[in-house]
């Protein structure tokens, strides 16, 4: 602990515990730190720890008994004790130049922009196919447990109409490839949801008896479970979980530090970002559908047919474009996206 | 006059900050920069280095404040919040029952968590070489944190529901629960100035400087009559789009009336903003100006509620447009504003304080509330 300070640093001394200051001198005297009070009183002071420098602040020197030497100038100081070439002594010259204010400016915008496009995603497609199957399987069991209290009732449809549909899954299970998560089919009434097909993350796939009501053939209903066949084998659940979570993580140290209305603000463009990914995932899942239903030698178009019909039934217009406020693509896009697919699989 | 004032000692002191948008700019974007750099690790340090900053420019009486928490100490605190956080969203993910099931012991909790929360600040806080202190009981917290907030409303929606009959009003119709979650909301939004006084009162008479004690009592007239030009204006408006909405028939609602009610409901959202804005910084001068620090000293806060409120507003706005550059800027433009309203009365030196040991808090909680946005404290 033996600091040598070849000038006299000037400044206030604080006694231990007190509030009050008074003008001193800090120097070194035979190995020792001395205080010199504005009195002439000289303070023997056993060094304890120096503050990092940070702006323009005074700079404080804690001794062992607890009192404290402040010192204005800070390259005085860093020089006395040697601290030019330390850490925060450099941090603190980089704070201050503008030269290197200008290439963190950069380099955190385009880093931001590289994490958020490709690291989070890649991050969230690895974690979410290393998940272990088990741990999955436990979601769809605890969220179809949910959602039967609150949604669905039992199905209504005949056995034998299930054992058929229940024919198509398997022959479409048989060449989707999926190996890790159970693929399984069972039959709700969607009740408030009415026709609609949901694929949880482990495997289970929902269909609504307004659903199949609402198909003309058994190709629809095989295009739908196709499609949910692929978001499972593609991880879309999971990999939206841990994307938002990773999205969540990167804004809170994006923004953590600024007020509390950015954050909220932030937090919004997140959301309805989200959404945007969802509709990517629906047309990935359609890519998916297309490619099964080619192995199985079934019409690969007529599922979009079946959302046709089911976006007039809610009176809404089947020619409609995309909005940012929606979770699936509109049906004119997702047509579009299917024919690009099987022109490509015919090329 | 002059000798006056000297002969009873009575002084008033401004503070001041001294910071600038250019040198937090530069401390800012090497924060953020390392920050990403290190996957978030090196936010403890970033945290430190913002607050001593901020704490170190802020100037009374010719001396400053300091910032003492240690970054390892920050980074220890968050990385057992982030833990808990996680393991809690996992949770929900997998079993939303349980997590349900323990709502019960998180509230319990909570008092326990802010006290701690509330004591690691103080402490870590120090002018003139004097750290500051809380003391907080559980109790206290319970009443004012837990048991007011969430207890009250719900017990007035339960008061509702017993004294109208059950079953002439047909259970389980739409506009009955509704009714009972609007009566609910109401108590909820009309107990805010009550509430803003028990926390503001708590948080002032368990907080010390040294030794000498905070003693903070606040008239609930004032809090009220603050409430009264700031939030209830929004409110009001809020009431007037139900009805509005109301009045219009649903067949009516055509694409041009659904964009009037997006309209509308935006105008709404943007006056509870500012109504609030404005309301906090009444609450702020009121709780000040409440406040005597023993030693016959005195603090005054007199910010104007909806200059404050503009602050805020438009440095939000500057944030946004400038994707978040300017937010270096915001900050300091808000803690100067504020700085510049505050003021400290004294009779007699402020040399004579004495530092005391105290409760030292726990630097987890402190993370916690931090990372939840939840900003207690004078």
């Amino acid at each position: 602990m033996n600091h040598p300070i070849p000038d006299r640093l000037k400044g206030r001394y604080f006694a231990a515990g007190k509030s009050g200051s008074i003008d001193a001198e800090l120097s070194e005297q035979s190995g020792l730190m001395v205080v010199t009070l504005n009195d002439e009183t000289e303070i023997e002071v056993e060094f304890h720890s120096l503050g990092d420098r940070l702006g323009a602040l005074p700079r404080k020197i804690y001794f062992k008994d607890g009192s404290v030497f402040e010192c204005a100038d800070n390259d005085a100081v860093d020089r006395a004790f040697g601290k030019s070439d330390h850490f925060f002594s450099r941090l603190a010259r980089a704070e201050r130049s503008l030269k290197f204010a200008v290439v963190a400016v950069v380099v955190t915008i385009v880093s931001i922009f590289v994490v958020y496009q490709y690291g989070i995603p890649a991050a969230a497609y690895v974690v979410a196919h290393g998940t272990p199957a088990s741990a999955v399987k436990l979601i769809d069991s605890s969220v179809l447990d949910t959602v039967d209290r609150t949604l669905f009732e039992p199905s209504s449809l005949e056995e034998e109409r299930k054992q058929e549909i229940q024919q198509l899954f398997a022959e479409l299970k048989e060449v989707s490839g999926e190996k890790d998560l159970p693929l399984q089919l069972l039959f709700r009434d969607g009740g408030r949801l009415g026709a609609n097909a949901v694929a949880l993350p482990g495997g289970t796939i929902i269909l609504t008896d307004q659903l199949e009501a609402l198909a003309q053939s058994d190709d629809e209903i095989a295009g739908v479970l196709a499609h949910e066949i692929g978001h499972v084998a593609e991880r879309h659940s999971l990999r939206q979980i841990y994307r938002a979570l990773g999205v969540a993580f990167l804004a809170s140290v994006v923004v953590g530090d600024s007020s509390q209305l950015f954050e909220e603000v932030i937090a919004q463009a997140a959301l309805l970002e989200t959404l945007s990914y969802s509709r990517k995932f629906e047309l990935d899942a359609d890519v998916h559908s297309v490619e099964l239903m080619v192995l199985v030698d079934r019409d690969p178009v007529a599922f979009v047919d079946l959302l046709d019909r089911l976006l007039e039934k809610h009176g809404l217009d089947t020619d409609r474009d995309t909005s940012w406020l929606d979770t699936h693509p509109g049906n004119k896009d997702r047509r579009e996206n299917v024919q690009n697919q099987i022109d490509q699989l015919e090329r | 006059m002059e000798a006056d004032l000297q002969e009873t000692g009575v002084k008033t002191h401004h503070f001041s900050f001294t910071g600038t948008a250019g040198e937090y700019f530069g401390i800012w974007i090497v924060n953020l920069l390392l920050t990403i750099v290190t996957v978030g690790i090196y936010s403890a340090w970033a945290k430190v280095r913002r607050l001593r900053y901020f704490y170190g420019n802020t100037w009374l009486d010719g001396h400053n404040f300091e910032y003492h928490a240690k970054p390892l100490q920050i980074l220890i605190g968050r990385i057992i919040v982030f833990v808990v956080l996680i393991a809690a969203n996992l949770l929900s993910q997998v079993a939303p029952l349980v997590v349900l099931g323990l709502l019960v012991p998180y509230f319990l909790a909570l008092p326990w968590l802010i006290n701690k929360a509330l004591s690691f600040n103080a402490r870590m806080t120090s002018y003139r070489n004097v750290r500051f202190g809380f003391e907080g009981s559980y109790w206290g917290a319970l009443k004012v944190f837990v048991i007011v907030p969430i207890i009250v409303p719900v017990v007035a929606g339960l008061i509702i529901f017993a004294t109208f009959d059950f079953n002439s009003n047909n259970p389980g119709n739409a506009g009955y629960i509704i009714g009972i979650v609007v009566v609910m909301i109401a108590v909820q939004i009309l107990i805010v100035p009550y509430l803003s006084k028990l926390s503001s009162g708590y948080i002032g008479n368990s907080t010390r400087f040294g030794t000498a004690r905070f003693e903070t009592s606040l008239s609930l007239k004032m809090l009220y009559s603050n409430f009264a030009v700031t939030l209830l204006p929004a409110v009001g408006l809020l009431v007037l789009m139900g009805v509005l909405i109301n009045a219009a028939s649903p067949a009516g609602i055509g694409s041009s009336g659904v964009g009037a009610i997006q309209f509308l409901v935006f105008a709404v959202y943007f006056a509870f903003i500012l109504g609030y804005l404005a309301y906090a910084a009444g609450v702020r001068n009121i709780s000040f100006d409440a406040t005597r620090i023993e030693g016959g000293h005195g603090l005054t806060s007199s910010v104007p509620r909806f200059g404050y409120a503009w602050v805020i507003f438009s440095n939000l706005i500057v944030t946004v447009f400038s994707i978040g550059l300017m937010s270096a800027w915001a900050a300091v433009r808000t803690w100067r504003y504020l700085s510049n309203h505050t003021s400290l009365t004294t009779s007699g030196t402020l040399d004579n304080f004495v530092d005391q040991q105290g409760s030292s808090g726990n630097v987890a909680a402190a993370e916690y509330l931090d990372i939840e946005g939840i900003e207690l404290g004078l």
